[in-house]
């Protein structure tokens, strides 16, 4: 008798991820150029040049979020494993979940998240990514449809408005498959340890609790549940990948360093967007990249698949030789981040001015009205971190269907300062040193604004 | 120059929509009335939206207003209800007035007419509408959006129709307006 045997990847954080022999249209998935791009997009963006080991990609994020989506439902359904309406829901969906977990990253850009802050197109990669699920252009719905599963089903999963909540818990909320993979892995690629926590004892402690805001209707059913923890043993689990993604988010995510390559970034394409739109950019330019930047980042799904950091890398290469005058700060900007040579300046501002709107929208202004529009040749970034999300609650349940689940907040004083209005808050301006004198004096005035 | 014909950042934007609109009651009429500004009236204030229990939701657009109610720039009010839960009412803060005026921000926009038609309309009525568009844009149509609508607002089934057929006003009316009619950050 034939024997099919899982396909399986090795994956540094999950050791071994398996696809099961009747999960086959996942290796359809990941072999179309839509998934084999995420190969080309780094999952840290620009952070190499901080962490050298950042050189991780979207690729292996997506399969470890999978696999952390196909053991969440693994062990929902042994955990009800008595309660036929369950287990036939999660047998019914699981395919559902887990193309959209698989699938939730495809439409990111260049350098991930660098990328949406470029252009108001590139903000939310989530769209992109609906509709390389879902578009008439894509390859990926014909293989969902040839395997009876609704793209559009897909896509309210990462939209969030799938009508069973626990399976969109599952891949977006605060204690999904994507943040247990995200931090994992960039913890381990950039070997900051901050980012360590007992994955095994969240999924361990997984359950199914009624919704604590949605207003008590008896029979509401499971179909309305959400992802829980168990109250007994998952508050401390909880606990620590939140305090895990607040360190890595201050160590890693938001190091100035980083921020400021990010920031330089964001000068260069700007420089790109200038040139596009007036005398073109040099000869020999990709034309994706070349059509990305005239289209400030709203291109076709044919462009988009080009679009890569391999190009954009490539194209760097091609701008920094340039000799003629009207490339010079094009030319510039692309060497020095090619060789790492180190261009922006910077300002860090502490508090109350690092808390305050109305300082930042003021210095803005002015650096404006002074130098030019943002992003040319000055980018600021006020960074409001929020560790926890009280309006998107992390959910303690005692398992039972029937029982109304409760915010995790009202259990733990961690949580309580997590949630609170006391966090880190981060605000800098970095600038190219041209601007130096120029900038100076916004600073001061942004300090002493009487 | 106006900060209209320069850029705008979604701090200003907000206070420019309070501007325009007098203020608004109601965090969930705030929340539907951004979505469908920016989902149908191509205004780039920029927050992600998602589907929560009371519709579309943006959890950065909350964080955001929860900020400048904290430094004063946008008056936070709360009044109770008749229904127990008390519902807010955003107002411009004078420090925001003195931020817009100085700034040169007005409240002439394209959106401006939309903007306060929207704001007449009822926190429910502007759930019902803001679902139908978010679950259109998720790629739903005919029967199956229908189903959808009645699976995820089983208390507004009834007025399905009604929702629908204001959605598709919106789109008409907001027809002539492109994402490049405004100046995009």
């Amino acid at each position: 008798m034939a024997y099919a045997r899982p396909r399986v990847f090795r994956d540094p954080v999950h050791g071994l991820i398996a696809i099961a022999p009747e999960d086959e249209f996942l290796v359809d998935l990941i072999d179309t150029p839509e998934f084999q791009r995420l190969r080309r997009i780094r999952q840290l963006g620009v952070s190499g040049v901080t962490y050298h080991g950042a050189e991780h990609s979207r690729f292996s994020h997506s399969l470890g979020v999978l696999n952390f989506a196909q053991r969440m439902l693994r062990e929902l359904e042994e955990r009800y494993s008595g309660d036929k309406r369950i287990c036939d829901l999660i047998r019914e969906k699981a395919k559902v979940v887990k193309a959209a977990a698989l699938l939730h990253d495809t439409g990111h850009g260049p350098f991930s998240h660098a990328c949406e802050r470029a252009f108001a197109a590139g903000k939310q990669h989530e769209d992109r990514s609906q509709s390389v699920i879902a578009g008439p252009e894509s390859s990926v719905p014909e293989i969902l449809e040839r395997n009876w599963i609704n793209p559009k089903e897909v896509q309210s999963i990462i939209a969030k408005s799938h009508a069973v909540p626990f399976l969109t818990d599952i891949v977006s909320s605060q204690l999904d498959a994507d943040r247990m993979d995200y931090i994992l892995r960039d913890a381990a690629a950039t070997g900051v340890r901050y980012g360590q926590f007992d994955a095994e004892w969240v999924l361990h402690s997984l359950c199914l609790g009624q919704d604590p805001v949605e207003t008590s209707e008896p029979g509401n059913g499971p179909g309305r549940c959400r992802l829980c923890l168990e109250k007994k043993r998952g508050l401390h689990s909880a606990e620590q990948i939140t305090a895990a993604r607040l360190h890595m988010s201050m160590q890693v995510y938001f190091h100035n360093n980083t921020r400021r390559w990010e920031a330089h970034l964001l000068c260069l394409f700007a420089e790109a967007t200038r040139l596009a739109a007036s005398d073109g950019l040099p000869k020999g330019t990709l034309p994706a990249v070349e059509e990305y930047f005239q289209e400030k980042g709203n291109v076709s799904h044919k462009v988009f698949l080009l679009l890569d950091e391999t190009a954009m890398l490539g194209s760097m290469g091609l701008w920094s030789i340039q000799t003629d005058t009207a490339f010079s700060l094009l030319a510039r900007l692309a060497e020095n981040f090619l060789n790492r040579k180190k261009t922006m300046l910077w300002h860090e501002f502490s508090a109350p001015i690092a808390r305050s709107r109305e300082a930042e929208e003021r210095l803005k202004a002015h650096l404006t009205e002074i130098i030019g529009p943002e992003k040319g040749q000055w980018v600021t970034d006020w960074i409001s971190f929020k560790s926890y999300k009280l309006t998107e609650p992390i959910l303690l349940s005692d398992g039972n269907l029937d029982s109304k689940a409760e915010e995790v907040e009202n259990f733990s004083f961690l949580f309580k300062a997590f949630g609170g209005k006391e966090q880190p808050t981060i605000a800098r301006l970095y600038y190219l040193p041209e601007q130096a004198e120029a900038v100076k004096p916004a600073i001061a005035r942004a300090e002493n604004p009487s | 120059m106006s900060a209209n014909a320069r850029t705008i950042s979604p701090v200003l934007r907000l206070g420019q929509l309070l501007l325009i609109t007098g203020g608004i009651q109601g965090r969930k009429k705030l929340q539907k009335i951004v979505h469908l500004l920016q989902a149908v009236g191509k205004v780039p204030f920029g927050y992600g939206f998602q589907f929560s229990f009371y519709g579309p939701y943006s959890v950065d657009l909350k964080a955001e207003m929860d900020e400048l109610a904290d430094e004063k720039l946008v008056i936070q009010e709360p009044f109770q209800t008749q229904f127990g839960s008390p519902i807010y009412h955003f107002q411009l803060g004078p420090a925001m007035k003195r931020l817009l005026e100085d700034l040169k921000v007005s409240d002439e926009e394209e959106w401006t007419d939309l903007a306060r038609q929207l704001n007449l309309k009822t926190a429910i009525e502007l759930e019902g509408i803001s679902t139908v568009v978010f679950l259109q844009n998720v790629g739903w149509s005919g029967n199956e959006l229908e189903e959808q609508f009645r699976t995820l607002k089983p208390k507004l089934e009834g007025d399905f129709e009604k929702y629908r057929a204001a959605a598709l006003e919106l789109n008409d009316q907001t027809l002539g307006h492109g994402a490049a009619s405004y100046t995009v950050q």
